[in-house]
């Protein structure tokens, strides 16, 4: 399998700050590729990098085998970008927006009615967009990022501020791309749905990377498993118990637990990637 | 570059762009502006003639029976003079003793006083209807032009009719507004809007989006300059070098439009700043405005090579020998200043892409 995207020690600085620091990737062909990170910990940079907003400082980016730096057109032509925040053109209808892209990347079999099908829109595909609510523009902005049928899609926060529905929905449309063998770059802060999309995750703190694995893996690697139990204290109340697993005093101490204490729920836990990011970096996901 | 994403962007902002900035700014404010002064210094007034008779001619009987115009008869020259200066008349003629005799040999002379504030269009029908009757008294076949003096001595400068010095303010307006408001207004909104962003990661260039911005900016302020022109019946005899200008000046406006538009990301900074662009290209039609200050500092201002043209061409009738000098200053100011305005947008795309 090729990769699809490669960073090699790429680096970007904003004056004194390094905002991405000499952080080498990359993602394979047919890939989700999760982005993790806290707000300022160089996501947003490596993604402008990646989709040929910015130029890396140091460093070398390649989409498809194309230097970003040296052949932007080539690169802007295969992918598709869904931004966080959305930029629709308000004063047209979902369709016109649309078509307005298809035109710009010269789409030949473009049908915009199929795309907001897949995004649950049609029936308001000629209202204006200010006229959206906050999900149906995030929806129409993934429509959008298909519009050229691109070989690989970066998304950033695609599900934010969505009702369940709607992002499962989204995650539908993501998993089907990556079926039809585009390749996905997904920013996001759901820990959740990173671990259940994400072939491969990669950690970004302060604008270095610092863990790169399969979900699995990075739980394997850094996780912590638990038994979780809930046991009647004196007074009738509930009290916590835990019993870490996978070590050598695990069976020992399970057993005197259902011994010593009257157990009345027991569940086993398994380490998120927010813990696991936690562990890492000592700071959370969300700043 | 793609002539083809640059028209798809053109036609986008057309379509869908400000509306109303477009049509309050470019088309409603600069026809609000030549209404206003057509009402105010304009009028249907009848051409009003004064007519002083040394002799005994039959001019002043043949006047006073054309009912286009209005005849005054004074008794002498120095009376006619202070009424013409005053604006009592449009025009005033001298007629000598023995003109009749004189006419019908072939050699009329009369003096002419005209009030330099007077309607053009007075003043035109006063020469025709003066020539008709100087006909009649002479014959039918006499042939003859009358050359109009100017002996009551009033400056050039001060003697312009307000509805012509704001004129240059009138015909400037639509470009000014459309060159550097619009081009830059639907920058800067694409840039407050984040719809930049998604237009530079498709094919289209920063410079084609650019490029898309001024074009519109340049057809409507052309549109709309040559729409004032028409209005106020000014194109002249020179049309198409009048739209050579107006088509240079809409150049510069929307060169500055884009300078301006490259470095200010929301709109109210970009009306508080692209004043500085506004005086530049009005300061030029201020000096026509006040002829008595020194010309000199409005020759200083780029946009002067345009508005003086633009004004000499269809009020005094200047041909190309008169303004080929002010066309070459300005198509070099232009060069400068496009240089200028590319070198801006290559700094954005320098820092972006």
């Amino acid at each position: 399998m090729t990769d699809a995207i490669v960073a090699e020690n790429l680096t970007y600085t904003y004056g004194d700050l390094t905002a991405v620091d000499h952080i080498n990737f990359n993602v394979a062909e047919g890939e989700i590729f999760g982005f993790l990170g806290p707000n300022g910990a160089g996501k947003s940079t490596t993604a402008k990098i990646l989709t040929g907003q910015m130029k890396p400082k140091e460093g070398k980016a390649l989409v498809l085998g194309m230097d970003v730096a040296t052949n932007v057109r080539g690169v802007q032509s295969e992918i598709g970008v869904c931004f966080e925040l959305p930029n629709m053109y308000e004063q047209m209808s979902a369709i016109e927006n649309l078509k307005l892209f298809a035109r710009l990347f010269g789409t030949s079999d473009f049908d915009g009615y199929d795309l907001l099908r897949r995004v649950d829109l049609v029936g308001r595909e000629k209202d204006r967009v200010e006229n959206y609510s906050k999900g149906m523009r995030q929806r129409l902005m993934v429509a959008r990022a298909l519009v050229s049928k691109p070989k690989v899609l970066f998304l950033d926060e695609p599900t934010s501020g969505l009702d369940p529905t709607s992002a499962d929905g989204i995650r539908d449309i993501i998993r089907k791309e990556r079926d039809r063998g585009a390749t996905v770059f997904l920013t996001t802060h759901d820990m959740t749905e990173a671990g259940e999309m994400c072939d491969r995750v990669a950690f970004m703190n302060q604008g270095k990377l610092v863990a790169l694995d399969t979900p699995h893996n990075l739980k394997l690697k850094y996780g912590k498993r638990a038994l979780k139990a809930q046991v009647a204290g004196k007074g009738g109340q509930l009290e916590e118990r835990e019993v870490v697993m996978d070590t050598a005093d695990t069976a020992k101490a399970v057993e005197q637990l259902f011994a010593s204490e009257k157990v009345v729920t027991v569940h086993s836990e398994e380490a998120t990637l927010g813990a696991i990011f936690m562990q890492i970096t000592g700071r959370g996901l969300a700043g | 570059m793609s002539l083809k994403r640059i028209g798809i962007l053109a036609l986008k902002d057309l379509l869908h762009g400000s509306r109303s900035f477009l049509i309050i700014f470019v088309v409603i404010m600069p026809l609000l502006m030549w209404l206003i002064v057509t009402l105010i210094f304009s009028g249907t007034s009848v051409p009003r003639l004064g007519i002083v008779d040394e002799g005994s001619s039959q001019l002043p009987a043949i006047a006073s029976e054309y009912e286009s115009i209005q005849v005054t008869q004074y008794g002498s020259a120095s009376a006619l003079n202070n009424a013409v200066e005053g604006g009592n008349v449009d025009a005033g003629i001298v007629i000598p003793d023995g003109f009749d005799a004189a006419a019908m040999a072939g050699n009329p002379n009369l003096t002419v006083y005209v009030w330099g504030e007077s309607l053009a269009s007075n003043r035109s029908i006063l020469q025709s209807t003066v020539s008709k009757m100087v006909r009649e008294v002479a014959g039918q076949s006499a042939s003859f032009t009358i050359k109009i003096d100017d002996p009551s001595g009033i400056e050039r400068g001060e003697a312009i009719p307000w509805s012509q010095r704001l004129s240059p303010f009138i015909v400037v307006m639509p470009i000014v507004m459309g060159g550097i408001y619009l081009t830059a207004t639907s920058v800067v909104q694409e840039k407050e809007r984040k719809t930049l962003n998604a237009l530079v990661i498709t094919p289209a260039s920063l410079t084609e989006v650019y490029l898309a911005k001024a074009l519109l900016g340049f057809v409507f302020s052309l549109l709309m300059g040559l729409i004032i022109l028409l209005l106020t019946s000014s194109l002249g005899n020179q049309p198409w070098l009048l739209m050579i200008f107006i088509a240079l000046g809409t150049v510069m406006a929307v060169e500055l439009g884009l300078i301006f538009s490259s470095f200010v990301s929301n709109i109210n900074t970009l009306f508080a700043t692209a004043r500085i662009a506004q005086l530049i290209i009005f300061v030029p039609a201020l000096f026509y405005m006040f002829p008595y200050f020194p010309q000199w500092i409005a020759k200083i201002f780029p946009s002067y090579y345009f508005v003086q043209p633009i004004m000499d061409i269809s009020a005094e009738g200047a041909t190309w020998a008169n303004v080929s000098t002010e066309a070459l200053i300005l198509i070099g100011a232009n060069i400068v200043i496009g240089a200028v305005a590319w070198q801006m947008i290559k700094r954005i795309k320098q820092f972006s892409a």
